[in-house]
């Protein structure tokens, strides 16, 4: 835990600052050391203080109960590309209705993967990966009845049910697979936890670098570094946990986890320190993901989320340039950090988004869109393309593309063959899967 | 169980947002208290008004952290009209939205004046407000909702969540819900002209577009016409459920348990004879489960009640910037007219994650560092409203007799997270 210092809190006012410029600055209070940092444990619908009489509970479709999913020892990290990532300069059309659609914004130079598409001449790690057989692309990934707002898209991305119930998909598998057992299990790196890993019974921890949980006091507060041990005599060790009341046992669960996070992170520093990385962007955030793997913090999901400089309207070639270049070098750092610790076998990585963009360009940039395509990498994925490419031709009436494959496809094909959970129970409906993974 | 005082704090806490010692010490017994909550001040706190934004540029994101936030955290600081804070915070709650969403500070600003305007007043007026307001009907997407390609969100929340209740309705109640309430709009600025859309009404404020809305017959809950928003309100409000749904969501902000069905069928049954709002109040407050010891502590402490009794019993940093308090809680997932999702507000042991505990104990930035002869001469529990104290607490932080770790932990404790 990180003591306050003269920088810290010159980093606290310029961030709080920088906030209150904006509340769409939110983000910047993440970027300080020792800001963004959260876990959360979404109350037991049923037996929380208040609900909304019947508002939640009753209308959510049951959470599979804890041990109906097998525990694997395999890791996902999902790559949340916010704000809408523009798919077709990500895995590039190699035809000329491309180019008359996007005269300001077509990728000139694609690394060529075959006859048809291409990807960003940024993704140099990713076709190196496509050509060994690594990198899974599914093409016409969207949702039924396409919304363009980002907050409505997002969440159902989040949510993967169209019963939405304030548990997001992966939330659901925690639950179903370890449940309240590894408070580790589902991480977020980013500002906040993700709605993705909002489970009922099962907790989220966010972080946003190596400071894990550290919690932030006033300098007047002596010696805060011994201060968690002390307070979490309120939870007395002598005592089982399960007969602790409610708020003894949330003392006794923040505390072990606080104090597990900083034992495995500090390890982690000069790992991070060497490659050089900004824990803030992409990149950073994907090492930081390889690195957490690496540790014996043990995580089963990753989210790494926070960055929603997707949304191109304008200047998109400099700025989606930049963040396929970023994306590029984290999936490098990943894998790099856990194939040196042998553990590569165990993880896959996959991209997501709320939507993608339009294919018609407008003035250097993209407006909102529907279906996009999205990779999933790792050394047990099947690589190749699969799904369908939808037509560039035939759009929808406001001239965007119509999908081809429903995005729980996605996840039902990832839950199913990379983390054998059996998706019906956890997406409460029932998906093609797609066969992306070698047995 | 519990002493005469902490049962007196039991009232302060409900009834206000805080534990406010102040208050605690004025009164003898709850009764005392409880007389002296239900007394509203007959002159209330006033928001300083703002001009409407002339257009998309001039519209000032920092009207919330450096405008609204300062001065309502000022109202519940100052102690003066307790109950009010209570039900302006409970219909805030009841009513959520998301700036996330609504992403206008001017709307947002005009959405807190409604619920404040009703508050305490009669809750037929103010669902007839909140459901035409720009920021509600921004945030359940009714902006995008035409005669056309209606919009079901705003329709089934309004269902679901404000009036009847889950289960009360069905999925074609939904339907033609939703066709009632197309057509409605915002009045914006135009992007590239002066001057807002609708040049014959006030500027940002929602208004039926005609030529949006669905005029044909539909079927509501057995109710049929060419109905719009003024009968979707009536209809909603004729149901037994929705003053029962009402009530028993009151009751439980206030007593903190479950009312028992025969209860909840009671108030809601009186509530629904004129929906005005402080009856209801008075009603649940006289119950005896409001003062049993199965009510004291029953719930958790919201971050917004730890600020509240900070800013009430504690001395301020001097450095405090009024906006400190906005930062803190959007850091505890906790920022007022930014609801995690349509129903609300976390509570129970939604708010006992370890981010929201951790990141508590930030909320210390907000007090005045305390020398130690200072410290010595005040009760750091009966600063924070607490009056029985454990004696493993005590013991715990005797053990470490350094200032600020003694207020830190009287923070973390068990008997400072509940309410």
């Amino acid at each position: 835990m990180t003591e306050r210092n003269p920088i810290e809190d010159a980093c606290n006012l310029i961030s709080r600052r920088k906030f209150l410029a904006g509340l769409g600055a939110a983000v910047t209070v993440a970027a300080c050391s020792n800001q963004g940092i959260s876990v959360y444990q979404q109350a037991d619908t049923v037996s929380g203080a208040y609900q909304a009489p019947g508002a939640l509970a009753p209308s959510s479709l049951p959470t599979p109960p804890r041990g109906t999913v097998p525990v694997t020892d395999r890791t996902l990290v999902v790559i949340e590309l916010g704000g809408g990532n523009d798919s077709l300069s990500t895995i590039v059309p190699l035809n000329s209705r491309y180019r008359d659609l996007r005269p300001t914004t077509a990728i000139e130079d694609p690394i060529r993967l075959d006859g048809d598409v291409g990807l960003h001449p940024a993704l140099t790690t990713v076709a190196d990966r496509y050509s060994s057989g690594q990198v899974a692309i599914v093409e016409g990934l969207g949702i039924p009845n396409p919304d363009l707002s980002h907050f409505v898209s997002m969440r159902r991305w989040w949510d993967g049910t169209s019963t939405p119930d304030h548990t997001g998909w992966l939330g659901r598998y925690l639950d179903a697979s370890v449940g309240y057992e590894h408070i580790l299990a589902g991480i977020s790196v980013g500002p906040g936890p993700s709605q993705a890993l909002l489970g009922s019974a099962s907790y989220v921890v966010g972080i946003s670098d190596t400071n894990g949980l550290a919690s932030g006091f006033p300098w007047w507060v002596d010696d805060p570094r011994d201060f968690a041990g002390v307070w979490s005599g309120f939870a007395p060790a002598h005592i089982p946990v399960s007969e602790l009341d409610p708020v003894r046992k949330a003392i006794a669960a923040t505390a072990t986890a606080q104090n597990r996070l900083q034992r495995s992170l500090q390890p982690l520093q000069d790992a991070l320190d060497a490659i050089e990385v900004d824990t803030y962007s992409i990149e950073g955030q994907l090492a930081l993901a390889g690195a957490l793997i690496a540790s014996d913090v043990d995580p089963r999901v990753i989210y790494v989320h926070g960055n929603s400089d997707f949304d191109t309207h304008e200047n998109q070639q400099y700025r989606h340039g930049e963040l396929m270049g970023q994306l590029d070098r984290g999936l490098n750092h990943l894998f790099a950090i856990v194939e040196a610790a042998g553990m590569e076998d165990r993880v896959v990585a996959m991209t997501a988004s709320e939507f993608g963009r339009r294919p018609e360009d407008n003035d250097g940039g993209t407006d909102h869109g529907t279906a996009s395509s999205h990779l999933v990498i790792g050394p047990r994925v099947a690589g190749g393309r699969y799904g369908e490419t939808p037509s560039l031709s035939k759009l929808d009436e406001d001239g965007n593309l119509v999908h081809t494959v429903d995005y729980r496809s996605l996840y039902a094909s990832v839950l199913d063959g990379w983390l054998g959970a059996g998706h019906q129970d956890i997406l409460h409906d029932q998906y093609e899967t797609l066969p992306i993974f070698n047995a | 169980m519990y002493s005469e005082r902490e049962r007196t704090a039991h009232v302060i806490r409900r009834l206000g947002l805080g534990s406010n010692p102040r208050l605690v010490a004025e009164h003898s017994d709850p009764a005392s208290a409880i007389a002296a909550m239900l007394d509203l001040p007959f002159d209330q706190a006033q928001l300083p008004q703002v001009d409407p934004p002339a257009d998309w540029d001039s519209v000032d994101y920092s009207l919330l952290g450096e405008h609204l936030m300062p001065w309502w955290m000022d109202v519940i600081g100052s102690g003066e009209q307790p109950l009010i804070e209570r039900l302006v915070w409970f219909w805030h709650d009841h009513f959520a939205i998301s700036g996330e969403k609504a992403d206008n500070s001017y709307i947002l600003l005009k959405h807190h004046e409604t619920i404040r305007a009703h508050a305490t007043g009669n809750f037929r007026a103010m669902l007839s407000a909140v459901i035409s307001d720009a920021a509600m009907l921004w945030y359940l997407d009714a902006i995008e909702s035409t005669a056309e390609t209606p919009n079901e969100n705003l329709g089934r929340e309004l269902m679901e969540l404000h009036t009847l209740g889950v289960g009360n309705y069905t999925e074609e109640d939904v339907k033609e819900i939703s066709r009632a309430l197309t057509g409605w709009v915002i009045n914006e600025p135009h992007w590239e002209e002066p001057g807002f859309q609708y040049d014959y009404a006030p500027p940002w404020v929602a208004l039926l577009d005609p030529e949006r809305h669905d005029t044909g017959t539909k079927t509501l809950l057995g109710n049929s016409g060419t109905l719009g928003l003024a009968d979707v309100v009536e209809i909603l409000l004729d149901r037994p459920e929705t003053g029962r749904h009402v009530a028993a969501k009151l009751y439980k902000e206030i007593i903190g348990l479950d009312a028992p069905p025969a209860t909840a069928q009671r108030l809601g049954k009186k509530f629904a004879e004129t929906y005005d709002i402080m009856p209801l109040v008075r009603e649940i407050v006289a119950d005896p489960a409001f003062l049993s010891d199965e009510a004291i502590r029953a719930k958790v402490r919201s971050p917004l009640e730890k600020v509240a009794t900070i800013l009430q019993g504690l001395p301020l940093a001097e450095d405090n910037d009024p906006s400190s308090v906005h930062w803190i809680l959007n850091k505890l997932n906790y920022l007022p007219l930014h609801a995690p999702n349509p129903a609300g507000f976390p509570s129970g042991e939604g708010l006992l994650d370890p981010a929201r505990l951790l990141g508590s104990f930030e909320l210390l930035y907000l007090v005045r560092n305390l020398d130690d002869e200072e410290v010595a001469a005040i009760d750091v529990f009966e600063a924070l409203g607490v009056y029985d104290v454990s004696t493993e607490t005590r013991a715990l932080i005797d053990r470490f007799p350094r200032p600020g770790l003694q207020l830190g932990l009287a923070f973390g404790s068990p008997e400072f997270m509940v309410v």
